[in-house]
């Protein structure tokens, strides 16, 4: 256990010092406080609903860039400047390494969010304080329920990186499969829902063992519920539900990572 | 005392295939390789490149699984990590994370291998002042030269003060001065019993040192004894005079004659070789130096 912290926190240092983390996180920053050229368009209340949702998809696209780029930077990096061997010469277990990392990398990860956020609620502050709105009439709550939201889906995607990165020999291969899953995850309810009006008892089982397999990432997709104040409104108990789906499929991955991992030769 | 009998390392049948691009072909890199390494001794492991050294090294690692045969070290399969307790290793060029300091690294690893509180804090300035990094020890390892990884390596696989010590070209790209410096280090752990393998393509270097060899020619062991067995066959004596007179040449080699000797050769040498000169010289530099810090 003690094996698991030394290398995340090593991880955490290592990402601080990375480039993209820092490009990504003015990015991130960047646009959020850039939502605010809008008011030249004069929303009037409407303007922080866009604000907000300029904020989330920030937080939803740049946070899964980050998720996967970066983890895999942080993986490979030990591998490519063979780091891993004397980590791994030392009395270590192999599952220490690749939990240590995916560690690290979500505490990264969800810094990257937590900035962001902070950023989004500081900008709707400053504009609902502009346009003399009453404090209840801004959304900050669902802010934090919204990065919560990401946090989980980023787990469930370094974990996903660290399987692939587990077998693969390469960071671009790894970054190029990972990105292709993290577009079929997002449509995965698609094919579901298509597969679940079939009449078919073969198709239905193939759509019960896709679910089991590959998470349906528009479950956290919930901006505009959170925004619009949609029908089916996440509750806590809602939030708690999707929190056990992504730790569910977290340990999934991680456990695939783990039994790959020590199969792994260097 | 040192028991060369008790091994540290105990080698049987291994065998190592590689599986190559091509379905069904496999490159042996290792073949059916046994071998033992006694408490207290120090192994070269030698031979040219792609001769097997670097993947017997993994394997006593842990890091590879030998295809057939099995590889012990003290006792213990190495791919536990409780063995690896007992091993500290200097990879062949190392690399170490760039933004840390070099006492940042030597602690991490340190950490990793079980210390804690006092002891470590202990344990690393004791091995980063023994590879004589003190006075850089709090620079980032990115700024290093190959020379101070070098040492910055040595220092991290000694921390945990290791009975089995493995040493992958522990001299690349350091002065000659500083190899000296790692000879006289090896020949210390040595002394306080620690097993040293030793793997290094300067045969000048590890000849004065190792008590036993490994030579290794694609794969398949070509010798493995006492040093002096191999480098001593044939009884051939060899002996270094010095004389501050021209004639005086002459005369040794009319005495080794009557003595029964056969005459060879002789080399003029005038004064010391480069490297003895160069290694003179920097230690002349640095007394003045220290002495000029003093005063």
């Amino acid at each position: 256990m003690n094996a698991l912290w030394i290398i995340a926190l090593n991880t955490i240092r290592e990402a601080s010092r990375q480039r993209l983390v820092l490009a990504l996180s003015v990015s991130s920053v960047a646009v959020v406080s850039g939502s605010l050229l809008f008011q030249q368009l004069d929303f009037g209340k409407d303007e922080l609903k866009f604000i907000v949702d300029f904020g989330f998809g920030s937080m939803t696209f740049l946070g899964a860039i980050l998720s996967i780029f970066a983890t895999a930077q942080l993986y490979f990096s030990e591998l490519d400047q063979r780091t891993v061997h004397t980590l791994l010469a030392r009395p270590i277990s192999r599952s220490s390494f690749v939990l240590g990392k995916a560690l690290g990398a979500f505490v990264v990860v969800c810094s990257f969010l937590a900035l962001t956020a902070t950023t989004l609620l500081a900008v709707m502050l400053y504009r609902s304080s502009q346009l003399n709105l009453a404090s209840g009439s801004w959304i900050g709550f669902d802010v934090i329920v919204f990065s919560i939201l990401q946090g989980f889906r980023s787990a469930v995607l370094i974990s996903l990186v660290m399987f692939i990165g587990s077998y693969a020999r390469s960071q671009l291969l790894t970054v190029v499969v990972s990105l292709f899953l993290w577009v079929v995850f997002q449509i995965q309810y698609i094919a579901n829902s298509a597969w679940d009006e079939a009449a078919s008892k073969t198709t239905r089982f193939a759509s019960w063992v896709l679910e089991c397999c590959v998470p349906n990432f528009e479950k956290f997709n919930v901006g505009d519920q959170l925004v619009f104040r949609e029908p089916g409104l996440l509750r806590l108990g809602g939030l708690f539900e999707l929190g056990v789906y992504a730790a569910a499929f977290t340990a999934l991955y991680l456990t695939c990572a783990v039994w790959s991992f020590n199969r792994r030769e260097f | 005392m040192n028991d060369p009998s008790e091994p540290v390392i105990v080698a049987e049948e291994l065998v190592r295939d590689f599986p190559l691009e091509l379905k069904g072909y496999r490159v042996r890199a290792v073949d059916n390789l046994s071998f033992t390494a006694g408490k207290g001794r120090v192994l070269g492991l030698l031979g040219p490149n792609g001769s097997g050294k670097s993947t017997t090294i993994k394997m006593i690692l842990g890091l590879l699984k030998p295809t057939s045969g099995q590889v012990r070290v003290q006792g213990g399969d190495p791919s536990n990590r409780v063995t690896r307790k007992h091993i500290g290793y200097l990879p062949e060029a190392p690399y170490f994370y760039r933004f840390l300091t070099g006492k940042e690294c030597v602690r991490m690893m340190g950490k990793l291998s079980g210390l804690k509180n006092k002891t470590l804090i202990e344990r690393v300035d004791a091995v980063v002042d023994q590879v004589g990094l003190s006075s850089a020890s709090n620079r980032r390892v990115g700024t290093y030269s190959k020379g101070m990884l070098q040492r910055i390596g040595l220092a991290q696989a000694l921390v945990h003060d290791p009975d089995l010590i493995i040493l992958d070209e522990p001299t690349a790209g350091v002065d000659p001065l500083g190899t000296v410096e790692i000879a006289k280090m090896i020949r210390t752990l040595k002394e306080s019993g620690k097993t040293i393998i030793l793997c290094s393509h300067l045969l000048s270097e590890i000849e004065g040192l190792c008590d036993d060899l490994l030579m290794l020619y694609q794969g398949t062991p070509v010798f493995h004894g006492i040093a002096t067995d191999l480098t001593q066959s044939g009884n051939i004596w060899s002996f270094q005079v010095s004389s501050d007179q021209e004639d005086t040449e002459i005369a040794a080699r009319d005495a080794l004659e009557s003595a029964g000797f056969q005459w060879i050769s002789s080399n003029r040498q005038v004064g010391q070789s480069l490297s003895e000169a160069f290694v003179d010289r920097i230690k002349k530099l640095d007394s003045i130096s220290t002495g000029d810090e003093n005063s």
